[in-house]
């Protein structure tokens, strides 16, 4: 029942920003969706290290918001130099969603299997 | 190995509540977006401005209605004080409208700085007119129909002139009307303060509650024009 704890977390965050509805100027639509996808790839990595023992809430507290505002930033500096450093993001954060999602996918598929003492599935990386 | 992940819940729970944040304010920030003017396709576009053009044609046909409806009324007068006192709006609407009487009511004042043209101060005129400004002065210099706006040169310098009478710098515009349509007429993106500012001209626009401007000190001889007996 623990893991309901965030994803109640969620939803309490979806209404609040909803209730709350933070202004963005419009030409920061751009940088706030890769913030997103880059919070989103933290967030992840983070339930990744859970399983693989090696979690570390402050690492993730500390990675979500810096990777946020990096992603953003770099995607502003993209478009001050004309470089479209945005659709790279997109693809670096991308692959690496799908990586973690992946990975996590395995380690539940396993413990599943495991318990109920059945050949554990191999993992690729 | 379980110290890491004491606690676990918590920290991600917290993370959690923050993505759903960020989500929530870029699905938001995205609805604005796709409801933006800037953003729509062309043909969007066009359509909207043909539905407005009809619903302007439909509401200018009431408007024709509404003064018609307006005349058979003032036919119909059953007492003279009600006639005079009709008179009498008329008569203060056209000295409004002529600049022969004083007139008072909310508006903006803009203080222009820099070296502005002739052309740039009626273009500022015609776009607060468009705007719907009842009345405007140029520097306590009230404008109507019938102002003549041009420069004259002298001592190695150049002034603007409204009927020949010279505007002297700082030039200061008052207009009577709803001080924020008139604000936004000119401050609109790619509006006339957009253009003037690439020529270090600058407008300061202050909304006011309520302006007073003068009446026009001389009224132009009418001496060609007649109105046909009806």
């Amino acid at each position: 029942m623990v893991f309901l704890i965030p994803i109640l977390g969620l939803f309490a965050g979806i209404l609040l920003g909803s209730i709350i509805s933070i202004q963005i100027p419009l030409v920061m639509a751009k940088y706030l969706s890769i913030a997103v996808l880059a919070a989103l790839d933290s967030v992840l990595g983070g339930i990744r290290c859970i399983y693989e023992n090696s979690f570390n809430g402050f690492i993730l507290l500390t990675g979500f918001i810096s990777n946020a505002l990096l992603a953003a930033f770099l995607a502003f500096l993209g478009d001050q130099l004309s470089v479209d450093l945005y659709m790279a993001a997109v693809f670096v954060f991308g692959v690496r969603i799908f990586n973690n999602l992946s990975t996590i996918r395995h380690y539940i598929l396993n413990k599943f299997l495991k318990k109920h003492n059945m050949h554990a599935v191999q993992h690729y990386e | 190995m379980k110290k890491y992940i004491h606690g676990w819940h918590i920290y991600l729970a917290v993370t959690f509540v923050l993505l759903g944040i960020l989500i929530s304010t870029q699905i938001q920030t995205q609805h604005r977006l796709m409801s933006d003017l800037s953003m729509q396709t062309t043909s969007d576009l066009s359509i909207m401005l043909k539905n407005l053009t009809d619903k302007r044609w439909q509401l200018s046909e009431a408007i024709d209605e509404a003064e018609d409806n307006l005349i058979t009324y003032q036919n119909d007068y059953q007492n003279d004080a009600e006639l005079i006192d009709r008179i009498n709006n008329e008569l203060n609407r056209l000295q409004l409208i002529n600049g022969t009487a004083k007139v008072h009511g909310s508006g903006i004042q803009i203080t222009v700085s820099g070296n502005m043209l002739a052309s740039d101060l009626i273009v500022i005129l015609n776009e607060l007119w468009a705007a719907g400004a009842e009345a405007v002065a140029v520097n306590d210099y009230r404008i109507t129909a019938t102002t003549g706006i041009n420069y004259v040169d002298a001592q190695n310098k150049t002034y603007l002139t409204c009927d020949g009478a010279i505007i002297q710098d700082p030039i200061k515009i008052r207009a009577i009307g709803n001080s924020k349509i008139l604000e936004k007429s000119l401050t609109m993106p790619g509006g006339i303060a957009d253009n003037l500012s690439l020529y270090q001209v600058y407008l300061h626009i202050t909304l006011q509650d309520d302006i007073t401007l003068e009446s026009l000190p001389n009224q132009p001889q009418l001496r060609y024009g007649k109105v046909p007996e009806k």
